[in-house]
């Protein structure tokens, strides 16, 4: 008998009609001509018949279905987590599930239904706390940041103040109607004469300067943190570069930096510093 | 577009296919434990994916897609068992047994390699033509009555040999299968 007879009577499923298919019709008309071939279909199909039924049969373990229903109730109270880690080889994947749902349920005696609601409530105030602390969380990150930012200047002063220079508008205002709480230090031995917001906001203002002399510079007074500066203007200014000298201080919850076009030698004609912080 | 009917309700699925689906579970795993987890799985899975039923009448063919993937995925990478080299043209003699024993059944099962047991699960338990069977294996029809042809002569062939130990079931893998429980789609 051809392999490929036996294999298409092999294929052929017990009681069915698979034999008048088109692929079959080698295999078929082997079948109604070779006694051999007859009889391997017969034996073969008596097989198939008492494999199948014993395949469909045998007994389900007691209280599997009780078992299955707590389990999609504890899976809907309390959805799988898509990230959750696979079971490592040799656990029991869904022991967290059944296997706890049954102990309670044994221990104490409650309904699969009630232990189902107790997880749904347990599963809820978790979730709420969950969100409480990630709330507080970002509270706080956010107050952080929010600090260190505003104290945290990317640039040196001396490099922020040229930048400062730079953004300044020509349209100076009258300095009568300059805004409180950016005092002009009285370290200064110049009298501010015009001024202008800063591009911070309304966080500092820009003061034209002027000595007796007539010599002028630019001051700038801003709300600030920062720390690590000298309390009074220095005597030397921290930066002689670019035709300027840049000096700058705390004073109170500000800081000054005093730009002065020329040398240490112009700087120093600007400034006292023996004299007090503020005016 | 076709009516989706009355949403499918899972508690009723369990009530319904239950203890087919726990049969062809123990007939894929070999074990009592196994079988269990895996029926469950295919419960999980359900409840997370009903809404992709639309015909009421297909539910148990869709019930055993899953249980048959679930399956699939918890012995991928293993070691294949080797299949014997068998005289195709050879039936045990004697009558057949009317009534074959369950577990014998299942020695003989266990012994199969995974790709034979699919196929021999599909034509046995779902009762698959062979054309659907190669739809679902993604084989082409050859390669599934080949694959029908050596694993029913090496089904039989260990149903009428004696068994190596009374009552023991040789089981093909030395661990627990593991089925990754379903990811969450609400």
């Amino acid at each position: 008998m051809e392999k490929r007879t036996r294999e298409a009577i092999e294929a052929c499923r017990p009681h069915s009609d698979d034999l008048a298919n088109p692929e079959m019709r080698e295999g078929a008309e082997e079948i109604a001509h070779d006694p051999e071939a007859r009889v391997f279909y017969a034996r073969v199909q008596q097989w198939d018949s008492a494999i199948t039924a014993a395949m469909q049969s045998g007994s389900v373990p007691a209280g599997l279905e009780s078992r299955l229903l707590s389990a999609l109730r504890a899976d809907h109270a309390n959805p799988a987590d898509e990230h959750a880690p696979v079971a490592a080889a040799g656990e029991k994947p869904y022991a967290s599930i059944s296997d706890d749902v049954m102990t309670a349920l044994a221990a104490s005696g409650e309904s699969a239904a009630s232990l189902s609601a107790a997880e749904r409530s347990y599963s809820s105030r978790r979730r709420w706390l969950a969100a409480c602390a990630s709330i507080a969380a970002t509270i706080v990150v956010a107050a952080f940041l929010n600090a260190w930012l505003r104290d945290r200047s990317p640039l040196p002063l001396e490099e922020q103040a040229v930048t400062w220079v730079d953004q300044l508008s020509p349209a100076w205002q009258d300095i009568s109607r300059a805004p409180s709480g950016f005092q002009v230090p009285a370290a200064l031995l110049a009298a501010p004469v015009t001024w202008q917001w800063m591009e911070q906001g309304r966080q500092g203002v820009a003061y034209q300067v002027e000595t007796a002399a007539g010599v002028r510079a630019t001051l700038f007074v801003v709300k600030s943190s920062r720390t690590g500066l000298p309390s009074s203007p220095p005597a030397m200014p921290q930066s002689t570069t670019g035709g300027r000298a840049i000096g700058y201080w705390r004073a109170g919850d500000q800081i000054c930096v005093l730009v002065v076009p020329g040398d240490a030698r112009s700087y120093r004609a600007l400034v006292n510093p023996a004299a007090a912080p503020l005016a | 577009m076709a009516d989706p009917g009355p949403p499918v309700d899972v508690a009723q699925l369990v009530r319904d296919h239950h203890e087919v689906l726990y049969r062809y579970a123990y007939r894929l795993c070999g074990s009592v434990a196994d079988a269990e987890d895996l029926t469950q799985h295919v419960f999980l899975t359900a409840q997370q994916k009903c809404g992709q039923v639309r015909d009421s009448g297909c539910v148990r063919g869709w019930l055993f897609t899953i249980l048959r993937n679930c399956y699939a995925k918890s012995f991928r990478g293993r070691l294949p068992l080797s299949s014997a080299e068998l005289d195709l043209n050879e039936l045990p003699d004697g009558e057949v047994e009317q009534s074959i024993d369950s577990e014998r059944l299942q020695a003989a099962i266990n012994s199969l390699c995974e790709e034979f047991k699919l196929v021999v699960l599909l034509f046995y338990f779902e009762q698959r033509p062979y054309r659907e069977i190669a739809e679902t294996l993604e084989i082409p029809i050859g390669t599934v009555m080949s694959r029908l042809a050596r694993a029913k002569c090496q089904l039989r062939q260990a149903l009428v040999e004696p068994p190596t130990q009374a009552g023991a079931v040789a089981l093909p893998h030395a661990s627990r299968a593991v089925f990754a429980r379903p990811a969450a789609t609400r």
